[in-house]
Protein backbone atom coordinates (compact mmCIF):
# COMPACT_ATOMS: atom_id res chain seq x y z
CA UNK A 1 0.00 0.00 0.00
CA UNK A 2 1.45 3.09 -0.58
CA UNK A 3 1.70 6.15 1.91
CA UNK A 4 -0.98 7.40 3.50
CA UNK A 5 -2.03 10.90 2.32
CA UNK A 6 -3.11 12.50 5.75
CA UNK A 7 -1.12 15.42 5.19
CA UNK A 8 -3.66 16.46 2.18
CA UNK A 9 -6.57 15.44 4.03
CA UNK A 10 -7.59 19.22 4.97
CA UNK A 11 -7.08 20.50 1.96
CA UNK A 12 -9.11 17.81 0.49
CA UNK A 13 -11.80 18.41 2.26
CA UNK A 14 -11.60 22.12 1.64
CA UNK A 15 -11.59 21.47 -1.85
CA UNK A 16 -8.23 23.28 -2.56
CA UNK A 17 -6.61 19.97 -4.12
CA UNK A 18 -6.50 19.86 -8.05
CA UNK A 19 -4.81 17.48 -11.22
CA UNK A 20 -2.47 14.55 -9.82
CA UNK A 21 -2.59 15.46 -6.37
CA UNK A 22 -6.46 14.92 -6.03
CA UNK A 23 -6.16 11.70 -7.92
CA UNK A 24 -3.72 10.25 -5.73
CA UNK A 25 -5.94 11.07 -2.86
CA UNK A 26 -9.40 9.86 -3.98
CA UNK A 27 -7.45 6.70 -5.39
CA UNK A 28 -5.84 6.49 -1.59
CA UNK A 29 -8.82 6.82 0.22
CA UNK A 30 -10.86 4.39 -1.96
CA UNK A 31 -8.12 2.00 -0.44
CA UNK A 32 -7.50 2.80 2.80
CA UNK A 33 -10.37 3.09 5.67
CA UNK A 34 -7.99 4.78 8.15
CA UNK A 35 -7.42 7.33 6.06
CA UNK A 36 -11.05 7.68 5.67
CA UNK A 37 -11.84 7.14 8.84
CA UNK A 38 -9.67 10.38 9.38
CA UNK A 39 -10.95 12.34 6.87
CA UNK A 40 -14.58 12.07 8.17
CA UNK A 41 -13.36 13.06 11.33
CA UNK A 42 -12.48 16.14 10.18
CA UNK A 43 -15.60 17.16 8.10
CA UNK A 44 -17.74 16.32 11.20
CA UNK A 45 -15.56 18.79 13.28
CA UNK A 46 -15.56 21.63 10.13
CA UNK A 47 -19.22 20.71 10.32
CA UNK A 48 -19.50 21.56 13.94
CA UNK A 49 -17.67 24.68 13.67
CA UNK A 50 -19.88 25.94 11.02
CA UNK A 51 -22.75 25.28 12.83
CA UNK A 52 -21.45 26.83 16.26
CA UNK A 53 -23.34 29.90 16.63
CA UNK A 54 -20.93 33.22 17.46
CA UNK A 55 -20.32 34.74 21.33
CA UNK A 56 -20.96 38.15 22.03
CA UNK A 57 -17.62 38.91 22.20
CA UNK A 58 -16.95 37.61 18.23
CA UNK A 59 -17.01 40.54 15.75
CA UNK A 60 -16.97 40.69 12.22
CA UNK A 61 -13.75 42.42 10.48
CA UNK A 62 -16.46 44.68 8.90
CA UNK A 63 -18.09 45.70 11.64
CA UNK A 64 -14.49 45.70 13.39
CA UNK A 65 -13.32 47.98 10.66
CA UNK A 66 -17.07 49.95 10.87
CA UNK A 67 -16.85 50.90 14.36
CA UNK A 68 -12.86 51.89 14.06
CA UNK A 69 -13.86 54.34 11.70
CA UNK A 70 -16.40 55.85 13.92
CA UNK A 71 -14.13 55.99 16.70
CA UNK A 72 -11.65 58.08 14.86
CA UNK A 73 -11.66 61.85 15.15
CA UNK A 74 -13.44 63.33 12.97
CA UNK A 75 -13.27 67.14 11.15
CA UNK A 76 -16.33 68.22 11.04
CA UNK A 77 -17.85 70.02 7.57
CA UNK A 78 -15.99 73.44 7.17
CA UNK A 79 -19.09 76.01 6.13
CA UNK A 80 -18.00 78.24 3.16
CA UNK A 81 -17.16 81.29 5.65
CA UNK A 82 -14.60 79.32 7.38
CA UNK A 83 -13.09 77.89 3.99
CA UNK A 84 -12.96 81.24 2.43
CA UNK A 85 -11.42 82.83 5.71
CA UNK A 86 -8.87 80.08 5.62
CA UNK A 87 -8.02 80.64 2.27
CA UNK A 88 -7.92 84.18 2.89
CA UNK A 89 -5.68 83.80 5.72
CA UNK A 90 -2.81 81.82 3.73
CA UNK A 91 -3.02 84.18 1.07
CA UNK A 92 -1.64 86.75 3.19
CA UNK A 93 1.73 86.07 3.20
CA UNK A 94 1.65 85.80 -0.49
CA UNK A 95 -0.18 89.43 -0.53
CA UNK A 96 2.64 91.11 0.95
CA UNK A 97 4.89 89.58 -0.99
CA UNK A 98 3.31 90.56 -4.37
CA UNK A 99 2.91 94.08 -3.46
CA UNK A 100 6.95 94.00 -2.08
CA UNK A 101 7.65 92.60 -5.44
CA UNK A 102 5.32 94.91 -7.34
CA UNK A 103 6.45 97.76 -5.41
CA UNK A 104 9.91 97.17 -6.07
CA UNK A 105 9.68 97.01 -9.68
CA UNK A 106 7.46 100.28 -9.59
CA UNK A 107 10.27 102.24 -8.17
CA UNK A 108 13.28 100.78 -9.92
CA UNK A 109 11.20 101.79 -13.17
CA UNK A 110 10.28 104.99 -12.39
CA UNK A 111 13.39 105.69 -10.89
CA UNK A 112 15.05 104.20 -14.26
CA UNK A 113 12.39 106.52 -16.01
CA UNK A 114 12.87 109.74 -14.10
CA UNK A 115 17.12 109.51 -14.40
CA UNK A 116 16.17 109.30 -18.92
CA UNK A 117 14.35 112.18 -18.04
CA UNK A 118 17.03 113.88 -16.17
CA UNK A 119 19.33 113.24 -19.00
CA UNK A 120 16.96 114.85 -21.79
CA UNK A 121 16.81 111.60 -23.78
CA UNK A 122 13.33 112.16 -23.71
CA UNK A 123 13.64 115.63 -25.30
CA UNK A 124 10.11 117.23 -24.88
CA UNK A 125 8.22 113.88 -25.17
CA UNK A 126 6.49 113.90 -21.66
CA UNK A 127 5.76 117.75 -21.03
CA UNK A 128 3.55 116.23 -17.98
CA UNK A 129 6.87 115.00 -16.66
CA UNK A 130 8.36 118.29 -16.01
CA UNK A 131 7.15 118.60 -12.28
CA UNK A 132 8.61 121.33 -10.00
CA UNK A 133 11.93 120.55 -7.89
CA UNK A 134 11.41 119.08 -4.72
CA UNK A 135 12.09 121.10 -1.71
CA UNK A 136 11.62 120.75 2.04
CA UNK A 137 9.55 122.91 3.83
CA UNK A 138 11.73 124.69 5.80
CA UNK A 139 13.53 125.13 2.81
CA UNK A 140 10.57 127.00 0.94
CA UNK A 141 9.94 128.62 4.37
CA UNK A 142 13.50 130.29 4.00
CA UNK A 143 13.14 131.06 0.26
CA UNK A 144 10.14 132.66 1.26
CA UNK A 145 11.43 134.78 4.08
CA UNK A 146 14.69 135.69 2.20
CA UNK A 147 13.63 136.21 -0.97
CA UNK A 148 14.55 134.31 -3.92
CA UNK A 149 17.97 134.81 -4.50
CA UNK A 150 20.31 134.89 -0.96
CA UNK A 151 24.16 134.95 -1.57
CA UNK A 152 26.01 132.46 -3.22
CA UNK A 153 27.33 130.59 0.22
CA UNK A 154 23.84 130.69 1.37
CA UNK A 155 22.25 129.36 -1.36
CA UNK A 156 24.12 126.29 -1.53
CA UNK A 157 24.47 125.74 1.87
CA UNK A 158 20.68 125.62 1.94
CA UNK A 159 20.75 123.38 -1.22
CA UNK A 160 22.84 121.53 0.33
CA UNK A 161 21.11 120.68 3.82
CA UNK A 162 17.70 120.54 1.63
CA UNK A 163 19.16 117.77 -0.24
CA UNK A 164 20.59 115.75 2.53
CA UNK A 165 17.14 116.23 3.90
CA UNK A 166 15.22 115.20 0.93
CA UNK A 167 17.85 112.08 0.73
CA UNK A 168 16.85 111.32 4.19
CA UNK A 169 13.85 111.45 3.69
CA UNK A 170 13.31 109.38 0.91
CA UNK A 171 15.67 106.59 2.51
CA UNK A 172 13.19 106.41 5.83
CA UNK A 173 10.09 106.64 3.70
CA UNK A 174 11.45 103.74 1.60
CA UNK A 175 12.42 101.66 4.91
CA UNK A 176 9.18 102.66 6.20
CA UNK A 177 6.59 100.89 4.31
CA UNK A 178 9.24 97.80 3.99
CA UNK A 179 9.53 97.56 7.59
CA UNK A 180 5.19 97.69 7.66
CA UNK A 181 4.97 94.83 5.45
CA UNK A 182 8.08 93.20 7.66
CA UNK A 183 5.87 93.99 10.83
CA UNK A 184 2.39 92.07 9.13
CA UNK A 185 4.50 89.35 7.66
CA UNK A 186 5.53 88.72 11.08
CA UNK A 187 2.41 89.40 12.88
CA UNK A 188 1.24 86.62 10.15
CA UNK A 189 3.90 83.99 11.21
CA UNK A 190 3.73 84.07 14.73
CA UNK A 191 0.03 84.16 14.77
CA UNK A 192 0.73 80.58 12.77
CA UNK A 193 3.58 79.38 15.01
CA UNK A 194 0.76 79.88 18.31
CA UNK A 195 -2.26 78.19 15.94
CA UNK A 196 0.53 75.45 15.37
CA UNK A 197 1.98 74.89 18.68
CA UNK A 198 -1.53 74.98 20.22
CA UNK A 199 -2.99 72.37 17.84
CA UNK A 200 -0.13 69.91 18.60
CA UNK A 201 -1.13 70.66 22.46
CA UNK A 202 -4.63 70.18 22.38
CA UNK A 203 -5.07 67.14 24.54
CA UNK A 204 -8.65 66.13 22.75
CA UNK A 205 -6.36 65.36 19.53
CA UNK A 206 -4.70 62.61 21.28
CA UNK A 207 -7.03 61.48 23.36
CA UNK A 208 -10.13 61.10 21.12
CA UNK A 209 -8.46 58.43 19.20
CA UNK A 210 -7.21 56.29 22.17
CA UNK A 211 -10.64 56.09 23.53
CA UNK B 1 2.94 67.52 6.93
CA UNK B 2 6.84 68.61 8.06
CA UNK B 3 7.87 69.29 11.64
CA UNK B 4 9.28 72.77 10.73
CA UNK B 5 10.09 73.18 14.46
CA UNK B 6 11.79 70.68 14.47
CA UNK B 7 13.89 71.11 11.62
CA UNK B 8 14.34 75.00 12.50
CA UNK B 9 15.58 74.06 16.05
CA UNK B 10 17.93 70.85 14.57
CA UNK B 11 19.46 73.24 12.11
CA UNK B 12 20.35 75.55 15.21
CA UNK B 13 21.96 73.31 16.92
CA UNK B 14 23.77 71.68 14.27
CA UNK B 15 25.44 75.37 13.36
CA UNK B 16 26.89 76.17 16.51
CA UNK B 17 27.86 72.81 17.24
CA UNK B 18 29.35 72.06 14.20
CA UNK B 19 32.30 74.37 14.13
CA UNK B 20 33.90 73.09 10.97
CA UNK B 21 30.67 74.45 9.24
CA UNK B 22 31.46 77.96 9.62
CA UNK B 23 34.94 78.16 7.85
CA UNK B 24 33.02 76.82 4.82
CA UNK B 25 30.09 79.49 5.45
CA UNK B 26 32.52 81.66 5.64
CA UNK B 27 33.98 80.45 1.78
CA UNK B 28 29.94 81.20 1.15
CA UNK B 29 29.26 84.32 2.62
CA UNK B 30 33.08 85.57 0.64
CA UNK B 31 31.75 84.14 -2.85
CA UNK B 32 27.87 84.19 -2.70
CA UNK B 33 26.41 87.44 -4.37
CA UNK B 34 23.95 88.80 -1.81
CA UNK B 35 20.85 87.63 -2.78
CA UNK B 36 18.46 89.29 -0.47
CA UNK B 37 19.63 93.15 -0.49
CA UNK B 38 16.18 95.21 -2.26
CA UNK B 39 16.92 98.22 -4.55
CA UNK B 40 16.81 101.14 -2.30
CA UNK B 41 14.74 102.97 -5.14
CA UNK B 42 13.07 106.11 -3.90
CA UNK B 43 9.70 106.29 -3.57
CA UNK B 44 9.23 110.14 -4.64
CA UNK B 45 11.54 112.23 -6.93
CA UNK B 46 12.97 113.91 -4.13
CA UNK B 47 16.23 111.83 -4.34
CA UNK B 48 17.13 114.23 -7.13
CA UNK B 49 19.79 116.80 -6.35
CA UNK B 50 17.60 120.08 -6.15
CA UNK B 51 20.47 121.35 -8.58
CA UNK B 52 19.72 119.14 -10.99
CA UNK B 53 16.25 120.97 -11.56
CA UNK B 54 16.27 121.43 -15.36
CA UNK B 55 16.55 118.72 -17.75
CA UNK B 56 18.86 118.99 -20.67
CA UNK B 57 16.70 118.68 -23.89
CA UNK B 58 19.39 120.47 -25.64
CA UNK B 59 22.25 118.25 -25.39
CA UNK B 60 24.33 121.50 -25.12
CA UNK B 61 27.45 121.45 -27.06
CA UNK B 62 26.59 118.98 -29.45
CA UNK B 63 26.13 119.86 -33.03
CA UNK B 64 23.16 118.43 -35.13
CA UNK B 65 19.67 118.34 -35.39
CA UNK B 66 18.18 115.08 -34.46
CA UNK B 67 18.75 113.06 -32.01
CA UNK B 68 21.31 110.51 -33.70
CA UNK B 69 23.23 113.62 -35.26
CA UNK B 70 23.83 114.64 -32.04
CA UNK B 71 25.06 111.43 -30.82
CA UNK B 72 27.18 110.81 -33.66
CA UNK B 73 28.91 114.45 -32.48
CA UNK B 74 28.75 113.37 -28.61
CA UNK B 75 30.86 110.17 -29.90
CA UNK B 76 33.19 112.28 -32.04
CA UNK B 77 33.73 114.71 -29.69
CA UNK B 78 34.94 111.93 -27.13
CA UNK B 79 37.31 110.50 -29.74
CA UNK B 80 38.65 113.87 -29.88
CA UNK B 81 39.40 114.26 -26.34
CA UNK B 82 40.67 110.91 -26.02
CA UNK B 83 43.24 112.06 -28.58
CA UNK B 84 44.04 114.95 -27.50
CA UNK B 85 44.85 113.43 -23.33
CA UNK B 86 46.92 111.12 -25.10
CA UNK B 87 49.01 113.76 -26.75
CA UNK B 88 49.43 115.70 -23.48
CA UNK B 89 49.92 112.84 -21.03
CA UNK B 90 51.10 109.77 -22.97
CA UNK B 91 52.80 107.93 -19.28
CA UNK B 92 49.39 108.35 -17.27
CA UNK B 93 46.94 107.45 -20.70
CA UNK B 94 49.63 104.24 -20.54
CA UNK B 95 49.04 103.37 -17.52
CA UNK B 96 45.20 103.94 -17.00
CA UNK B 97 44.80 101.40 -19.38
CA UNK B 98 47.23 98.97 -17.68
CA UNK B 99 45.32 99.70 -14.88
CA UNK B 100 41.62 99.25 -16.22
CA UNK B 101 43.12 96.11 -18.16
CA UNK B 102 44.70 94.74 -14.54
CA UNK B 103 41.51 95.31 -12.66
CA UNK B 104 39.48 93.23 -15.82
CA UNK B 105 41.84 90.59 -14.93
CA UNK B 106 41.98 90.21 -11.28
CA UNK B 107 37.90 90.37 -11.50
CA UNK B 108 38.44 87.27 -14.33
CA UNK B 109 40.61 85.88 -11.91
CA UNK B 110 38.91 86.41 -8.40
CA UNK B 111 35.26 85.57 -10.30
CA UNK B 112 36.19 82.49 -11.31
CA UNK B 113 38.76 81.41 -8.34
CA UNK B 114 34.98 82.19 -6.15
CA UNK B 115 32.82 80.35 -8.45
CA UNK B 116 34.79 77.03 -7.53
CA UNK B 117 35.43 78.08 -4.12
CA UNK B 118 31.51 78.61 -3.78
CA UNK B 119 30.51 75.30 -4.92
CA UNK B 120 32.81 73.32 -2.88
CA UNK B 121 31.46 74.98 -0.11
CA UNK B 122 27.74 74.78 -0.44
CA UNK B 123 28.75 70.46 -1.98
CA UNK B 124 31.13 70.28 1.26
CA UNK B 125 28.34 71.90 3.50
CA UNK B 126 25.27 69.87 2.19
CA UNK B 127 27.45 66.59 2.56
CA UNK B 128 28.84 67.65 6.29
CA UNK B 129 25.32 68.78 7.70
CA UNK B 130 23.47 65.43 6.16
CA UNK B 131 26.35 62.68 7.04
CA UNK B 132 25.92 64.99 10.46
CA UNK B 133 22.81 64.12 11.08
CA UNK B 134 22.82 60.46 9.41
CA UNK B 135 25.43 59.49 11.79
CA UNK B 136 26.59 61.99 13.84
CA UNK B 137 29.97 62.45 12.64
CA UNK B 138 31.69 65.48 12.55
CA UNK B 139 34.23 65.83 10.16
CA UNK B 140 37.58 67.95 9.91
CA UNK B 141 39.02 70.96 7.20
CA UNK B 142 40.36 68.01 5.15
CA UNK B 143 37.80 65.73 4.64
CA UNK B 144 35.17 68.35 4.18
CA UNK B 145 37.06 70.27 1.43
CA UNK B 146 37.57 66.31 -0.04
CA UNK B 147 33.69 66.06 -0.10
CA UNK B 148 33.11 69.63 -1.73
CA UNK B 149 36.10 69.13 -4.34
CA UNK B 150 34.50 66.76 -6.70
CA UNK B 151 32.46 66.64 -9.54
CA UNK B 152 29.16 67.18 -7.65
CA UNK B 153 30.12 70.72 -7.46
CA UNK B 154 30.54 71.12 -11.24
CA UNK B 155 26.72 69.73 -11.34
CA UNK B 156 25.81 72.39 -8.89
CA UNK B 157 27.24 75.24 -11.19
CA UNK B 158 25.52 73.36 -14.30
CA UNK B 159 22.05 73.46 -12.43
CA UNK B 160 22.61 77.07 -10.71
CA UNK B 161 23.12 78.21 -14.70
CA UNK B 162 20.07 76.32 -15.67
CA UNK B 163 17.94 77.58 -12.84
CA UNK B 164 19.10 81.16 -13.79
CA UNK B 165 18.39 80.77 -17.19
CA UNK B 166 15.14 83.10 -17.22
CA UNK B 167 16.87 85.85 -15.75
CA UNK B 168 19.69 85.87 -18.23
CA UNK B 169 16.12 85.78 -21.04
CA UNK B 170 14.89 88.68 -18.98
CA UNK B 171 18.14 90.79 -19.25
CA UNK B 172 18.20 89.83 -22.90
CA UNK B 173 14.48 91.16 -23.35
CA UNK B 174 15.37 94.04 -21.68
CA UNK B 175 18.05 95.29 -23.86
CA UNK B 176 15.79 94.85 -26.50
CA UNK B 177 13.10 97.04 -24.81
CA UNK B 178 15.90 99.57 -24.28
CA UNK B 179 17.26 98.88 -27.97
CA UNK B 180 13.40 99.52 -29.34
CA UNK B 181 13.32 102.66 -27.04
CA UNK B 182 16.40 104.24 -27.84
CA UNK B 183 15.83 103.60 -31.97
CA UNK B 184 12.52 105.38 -31.40
CA UNK B 185 14.53 108.22 -29.51
CA UNK B 186 17.14 108.17 -32.38
CA UNK B 187 13.99 108.79 -34.83
CA UNK B 188 13.56 111.72 -33.70
CA UNK B 189 9.44 111.13 -34.15
CA UNK B 190 8.08 112.12 -30.72
CA UNK B 191 4.44 109.98 -31.44
CA UNK B 192 6.82 106.84 -31.84
CA UNK B 193 8.98 107.35 -29.28
CA UNK B 194 6.29 108.03 -26.91
CA UNK B 195 4.26 104.70 -27.65
CA UNK B 196 7.39 102.63 -27.56
CA UNK B 197 8.10 104.34 -23.95
CA UNK B 198 5.00 103.35 -22.40
CA UNK B 199 4.78 100.19 -24.34
CA UNK B 200 8.22 99.36 -23.26
CA UNK B 201 8.00 100.22 -19.57
CA UNK B 202 4.61 98.09 -19.39
CA UNK B 203 6.30 95.20 -21.26
CA UNK B 204 9.33 95.61 -18.97
CA UNK B 205 7.20 95.69 -15.22
CA UNK B 206 5.17 92.48 -16.47
CA UNK B 207 7.94 90.98 -17.77
CA UNK B 208 10.21 91.77 -14.51
CA UNK B 209 7.29 90.73 -12.34
CA UNK B 210 6.74 87.79 -13.96
CA UNK B 211 10.48 86.70 -13.96
CA UNK B 212 10.21 86.98 -9.92
CA UNK B 213 7.62 85.00 -9.19
CA UNK B 214 9.08 82.37 -11.69
CA UNK B 215 12.80 82.39 -9.79
CA UNK B 216 11.19 82.33 -6.39
CA UNK B 217 9.56 78.90 -7.74
CA UNK B 218 12.51 77.85 -9.62
CA UNK B 219 15.25 78.52 -6.40
CA UNK B 220 13.57 76.44 -4.18
CA UNK B 221 13.37 73.49 -7.33
CA UNK B 222 17.45 74.74 -7.31
CA UNK B 223 17.92 73.72 -3.43
CA UNK B 224 16.46 70.29 -3.39
CA UNK B 225 18.26 70.03 -7.02
CA UNK B 226 21.39 70.56 -5.31
CA UNK B 227 20.39 68.60 -2.59
CA UNK B 228 19.44 65.35 -4.78
CA UNK B 229 22.45 66.20 -7.07
CA UNK B 230 24.76 65.86 -4.09
CA UNK B 231 23.38 62.93 -1.88
CA UNK B 232 21.57 60.78 -4.41
CA UNK B 233 23.97 61.78 -7.78
CA UNK B 234 21.77 62.02 -10.16
CA UNK B 235 22.35 63.77 -13.64
CA UNK B 236 21.85 67.30 -14.30
CA UNK B 237 18.52 67.15 -15.25
CA UNK B 238 17.78 64.40 -13.93
CA UNK B 239 18.02 66.06 -10.74
CA UNK B 240 16.06 68.82 -11.98
CA UNK B 241 13.29 66.74 -12.71
CA UNK B 242 13.31 65.21 -9.71
CA UNK B 243 13.16 68.51 -7.62
CA UNK B 244 10.41 69.58 -9.69
CA UNK B 245 8.31 66.09 -8.77
CA UNK B 246 9.08 66.44 -5.41
CA UNK B 247 8.09 70.25 -5.27
CA UNK B 248 4.96 68.94 -6.52
CA UNK B 249 4.17 65.92 -4.24
CA UNK B 250 5.03 68.10 -1.12
CA UNK B 251 4.17 71.72 -2.44
CA UNK B 252 2.45 72.37 0.90
CA UNK B 253 4.80 71.22 3.04
CA UNK B 254 7.71 72.92 1.19
CA UNK B 255 5.56 76.32 0.43
CA UNK B 256 5.34 76.40 4.39
CA UNK B 257 9.19 75.76 4.54
CA UNK B 258 9.72 78.55 2.58
CA UNK B 259 6.91 81.35 3.87
CA UNK B 260 8.64 80.84 7.36
CA UNK B 261 12.09 80.90 5.86
CA UNK B 262 11.36 84.55 4.28
CA UNK B 263 10.51 85.21 7.97
CA UNK B 264 13.70 84.50 9.31
CA UNK B 265 15.54 85.69 6.94
CA UNK B 266 14.33 89.51 7.20
CA UNK B 267 14.50 88.61 11.14
CA UNK B 268 18.24 87.94 10.11
CA UNK B 269 18.53 90.62 8.39
CA UNK B 270 17.41 93.44 11.14
CA UNK B 271 19.86 91.61 13.08
CA UNK B 272 22.62 91.93 10.61
CA UNK B 273 21.96 95.87 10.02
CA UNK B 274 22.04 95.91 13.68
CA UNK B 275 25.49 94.21 14.03
CA UNK B 276 26.99 95.39 11.37
CA UNK B 277 28.42 98.91 12.99
CA UNK B 278 29.80 96.40 16.07
CA UNK B 279 31.28 94.19 13.20
CA UNK B 280 32.83 97.26 11.71
CA UNK B 281 34.43 98.13 14.56
CA UNK B 282 35.96 94.81 15.05
CA UNK B 283 37.31 95.06 11.70
CA UNK B 284 39.45 97.61 12.19
CA UNK B 285 41.54 95.23 14.75
CA UNK B 286 41.48 92.52 11.56
CA UNK B 287 42.03 95.20 9.71
CA UNK B 288 45.99 95.06 11.02
CA UNK B 289 45.59 91.40 9.60
CA UNK B 290 44.27 92.49 6.17
CA UNK B 291 47.33 94.44 5.80
CA UNK B 292 49.47 92.09 7.19
CA UNK B 293 48.34 89.48 4.53
CA UNK B 294 47.98 92.21 1.39
CA UNK B 295 51.57 93.63 2.04
CA UNK B 296 53.38 90.85 0.37
CA UNK B 297 51.86 90.79 -2.59
CA UNK B 298 51.55 94.34 -2.30
CA UNK B 299 55.32 94.95 -2.23
CA UNK B 300 55.89 92.45 -4.80
CA UNK B 301 53.65 93.79 -7.52
CA UNK B 302 55.70 97.23 -6.97
CA UNK B 303 58.41 95.47 -7.36
CA UNK B 304 57.08 93.96 -11.01
CA UNK B 305 55.57 97.25 -11.77
CA UNK B 306 58.82 99.22 -11.46
CA UNK B 307 61.05 96.75 -13.50
CA UNK B 308 58.53 96.77 -16.22
CA UNK B 309 59.32 100.66 -16.01
CA UNK B 310 55.67 101.61 -14.27
CA UNK B 311 57.01 105.37 -13.41
CA UNK B 312 56.37 107.38 -10.04
CA UNK B 313 53.24 106.11 -7.69
CA UNK B 314 52.30 103.80 -10.28
CA UNK B 315 53.61 100.80 -9.00
CA UNK B 316 51.51 101.35 -5.78
CA UNK B 317 48.47 101.47 -7.86
CA UNK B 318 49.10 98.40 -9.31
CA UNK B 319 49.98 96.96 -5.58
CA UNK B 320 46.36 98.44 -4.89
CA UNK B 321 44.46 96.44 -7.03
CA UNK B 322 46.06 92.98 -6.14
CA UNK B 323 46.32 93.54 -3.12
CA UNK B 324 42.65 94.82 -2.20
CA UNK B 325 40.40 91.26 -2.03
CA UNK B 326 43.26 89.94 0.03
CA UNK B 327 42.62 93.24 2.04
CA UNK B 328 38.81 93.25 2.81
CA UNK B 329 38.93 89.21 2.84
CA UNK B 330 41.00 89.82 5.95
CA UNK B 331 39.72 93.00 7.38
CA UNK B 332 36.21 92.05 7.03
CA UNK B 333 36.21 88.90 8.19
CA UNK B 334 33.69 89.54 11.09
CA UNK B 335 31.42 90.62 8.65
CA UNK B 336 31.36 87.25 6.21
CA UNK B 337 31.53 85.27 9.47
CA UNK B 338 28.33 86.37 10.31
CA UNK B 339 26.79 86.45 6.96
CA UNK B 340 28.32 82.68 6.68
CA UNK B 341 26.22 81.91 9.83
CA UNK B 342 23.07 83.07 8.20
CA UNK B 343 24.71 80.54 4.79
CA UNK B 344 24.93 77.68 7.07
CA UNK B 345 21.96 78.00 8.96
CA UNK B 346 19.56 78.89 5.78
CA UNK B 347 21.66 75.44 3.70
CA UNK B 348 21.16 73.06 7.14
CA UNK B 349 17.31 74.14 7.02
CA UNK B 350 16.86 72.95 3.59
CA UNK B 351 18.98 70.11 3.59
CA UNK B 352 17.16 68.88 6.61
CA UNK B 353 13.72 69.57 5.30
CA UNK B 354 14.74 67.29 1.96
CA UNK B 355 15.83 64.46 4.65
CA UNK B 356 12.63 64.69 6.62
CA UNK B 357 10.43 64.92 3.22
CA UNK B 358 12.32 62.02 2.19
CA UNK B 359 11.70 60.07 5.04
CA UNK B 360 8.08 60.78 5.17
CA UNK B 361 7.84 59.85 1.55
CA UNK B 362 10.09 56.21 2.09
CA UNK B 363 8.15 55.47 5.35
CA UNK B 364 4.41 56.00 4.01
CA UNK B 365 1.55 56.48 6.90
CA UNK B 366 -0.41 53.46 7.65
CA UNK B 367 -3.89 54.13 5.98
CA UNK B 368 -6.96 52.76 7.62
CA UNK B 369 -9.50 51.66 5.00
CA UNK B 370 -12.76 52.76 5.86
CA UNK B 371 -15.62 50.26 5.72
CA UNK B 372 -18.37 50.58 3.04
Amino acid sequence: MPEHVKEWLSAYSDGELRGNRLRQVENHLGKCPECLAELEQLQSLSNLLHEAIPTGDFMMTERFVAKLTLNLPRRSEAPHLHKALEIGWWLIPFVLLGAWTFLQVTFALSWLTQNVWDAGLLGSAFPWLQFNPPQAEWFSTLINLFGSQPGFIDQTLLQVLNNANLVIEDWLGSILWQALLAVIYFGWAASWWLKQTNQLSQPENIQTFAQ
Amino acid sequence: MLDIKKILSRSWHILWNYRMLWVFGFILALTVAGGSSSGNYSSSSSSRTNNNTTPQYEWQGLKGETPREKIADGLRQAGAGIEKLRDQYPIEFRMVIAVAVTVFVMLLIFGFIGAILRYVAETATIRMVNEYEQSGIKVGFRQGWRYGWSRVSWQLFLINFVINLPVLVLFVFLGLIGWWIVTAALSGIQTSLITNLIAGIGLAFISILVTVVLMVVLNVVRDFSWRISVLEGSGVMETIRQAFAMLRRNWKSVGLMWLVMIGIKIAWGLVFFLLIIPLLIVSVITAIGGLVVAVVPGLLTVGIASLLSAPDYWPWIFAGVISLPLFVSVAFSPVFLVRGWGLTYESSVWTLTYREIKTIETVAPPVVIAAE
